[in-house]
């Protein structure tokens, strides 16, 4: 519905009888008025008080109607003031250079007061409106600003420390706030939890749902259960609390170092690719693994892998797979491998990096469509 | 050519009420002497950019008003200011001041009917 309620105007003329019938005109309207005599004045109040609007004569002493425009046109503080000029019929040229210098519209003299109205009118929605939309995006930009930074306090500041291994991790998110997520929980000097996870939206509403998802996953893992009763566990309250009808895909592992065992359990996720020592792929069974927070009793794929010594490991998310070139081609899990292989000689960390830049290059800088996580670990 | 155009007049009071249209015109019969003194200086320091808004400024509120016959011979005489030629201004001006002591008289009467 248009604002139409009264605003706080400054009127502009030399003349006392005109500021005095116009001002009679806009308080019969519903406004508040305040006048200045001539343009100098006016520019001072404009700066000492908040206007909504200025009705301006051209002709004035002692700076005129142009010069006041010229003044707001370099400030930014005053540049969107709707001002309307007042002039005489036959400056027509004048009113013409006016509304070339920022004015938005024009009445003559004598000022009738339905037209005087209509322009007022007209002009202050059209402000209402844009302060409005200006408004409402400054407040998404803070929220945006909000979950990122509550995102950036949650991924992992340090890679785990655990003798034996070697952590790497990078996550690209696809936007200003990421559905994708990666954890490490150091459960003793042996043992560390690995997830990884990816939430099924983008944008702010993905950053909740994965903050949630990343608290819930980081309280279970400190109970120290299976993998799948861990993920079991977080899949129940994530039933309760999902509204939204999202949804989540986790890989969840316990590594233990001395075992050289991960045992993890895989909810909708891509299974990890484990290079040996000589850069083969190990063959690992897959059975169903269902998504979290949709299901009652997800299946969840357990699984307990022996790692070969000096074998490496990736744990990523679809975005890796989903890439896409200018075609529409995907990079696909075989790319995924290849990459992985041709560097895995590299740190763990450096192995992520490369793998992200072929990825980059094969996308040929296309703005990705999907968050990318890559997690590297390399055992002695 | 009437000293006042009546119906503008009457939509004036129409619009803002009888009581204001009194507040107008003592403004009126305040300000515009000072107009004309300021008309007159410029005449005398042959300037014509202060003859021209003095003029001006006079013909704005007079035509507010309904002295369109006051308007027409402000409106002459910014029209010599903005071309610089005040040669034969002084003529236009004892006219101008003539008639404006017949629009105040004439307002102060139509207000008080």
């Amino acid at each position: 519905m248009a604002d139409h309620s009264g605003g706080h105007l400054l009127v502009v003329d030399d003349n006392s009888v005109n500021r005095l019938l116009l001002g009679r005109y806009l308080q019969q309207q519903g406004h508040t008025v305040a006048y200045a005599e001539n343009g100098r004045q006016a520019v001072d109040m404009l700066r000492a008080q908040p206007f909504e609007m200025m009705l301006l004569d051209i002709e004035m002493p002692e700076m005129n109607g142009y010069q006041v425009l010229e003044q707001m046109r370099s400030d930014a503080r005053l540049r969107d003031m709707p001002i309307i000029v007042t002039s005489a019929l036959d400056e027509m040229h004048s009113v013409v250079q006016c509304i070339q210098m920022g004015a938005e519209d024009y009445l003559t003299k004598p000022i009738d007061q339905v037209l005087l109205k209509a322009r007022i009118d007209a002009s202050l929605e059209k402000k209402r409106l844009r302060d409005g939309q200006r408004d409402l995006l400054r407040k998404m930009e803070a929220e945006l600003d909000f979950a990122r930074n509550v995102q950036r306090s949650i991924l992992p500041a340090q890679l785990p420390r655990t003798t034996g291994c070697d952590f790497g991790a990078v996550m690209i998110p696809a936007r200003a706030v990421s559905g994708d997520f990666y954890e490490f929980i150091e459960l003793d000097d042996n043992r560390v939890v690995v997830v990884v996870g990816d939430v099924s939206d983008k944008g702010v509403p993905a950053a909740l749902f994965m903050a949630l998802t990343y608290s819930l996953i980081n309280a279970e893992a400190r109970r120290a259960l299976s993998p799948r009763e861990a993920l079991a566990n977080v899949n129940r309250y994530l039933l309760n609390m999902n509204e939204a009808g999202m949804f989540v895909t986790v890989l969840y592992g316990i590594l233990n170092r001395v075992t050289r065992e991960f045992w993890y359990a895989r909810a909708g996720h891509d299974q990890p690719i484990v290079l040996d020592a000589d850069g083969q792929p190990l063959e690992i069974e897959r059975k169903a693994g269902q998504i979290l927070g949709i299901l009652p009793a997800p299946a969840l794929d357990e699984a307990h892998i022996t790692l070969p010594a000096s074998s490496t490991l990736l744990l990523f998310t679809d975005g890796a797979t989903e890439a896409m070139d200018a075609a529409g081609e995907l990079f696909g899990l075989r790319r995924v491998q290849a990459a992985f292989q041709l560097n895995r000689h590299a740190s763990a960390q450096d192995i992520c990096i490369r793998v992200w830049q072929v990825i980059e290059e094969f996308s040929a800088h296309q703005p990705p469509h999907d968050d990318v996580t890559l997690v590297a670990i390399k055992l002695d | 050519m009437s000293v006042i155009d009546l119906p503008t007049f009457k939509k004036l009071k129409n619009d803002v009420g009888a009581d204001f249209v009194g507040e107008l015109i003592a403004t009126y019969g305040a300000e515009t002497p000072q107009l004309m003194t300021k008309l007159q200086q410029a005449l005398t320091a042959h300037d014509a950019s202060a003859f021209r808004q003095a003029a001006h400024s006079i013909k704005s509120t007079s035509n507010t008003f309904g002295a369109l016959q006051l308007g027409a011979l402000a409106k002459e005489l910014e029209t010599m200011g903005r071309e610089g030629n005040l040669t034969n201004a002084h003529h236009t001006v004892d006219q101008l001041v003539a008639e404006y002591d017949r629009v105040l008289q004439t307002l102060k009467e139509l207000n008080h009917g």
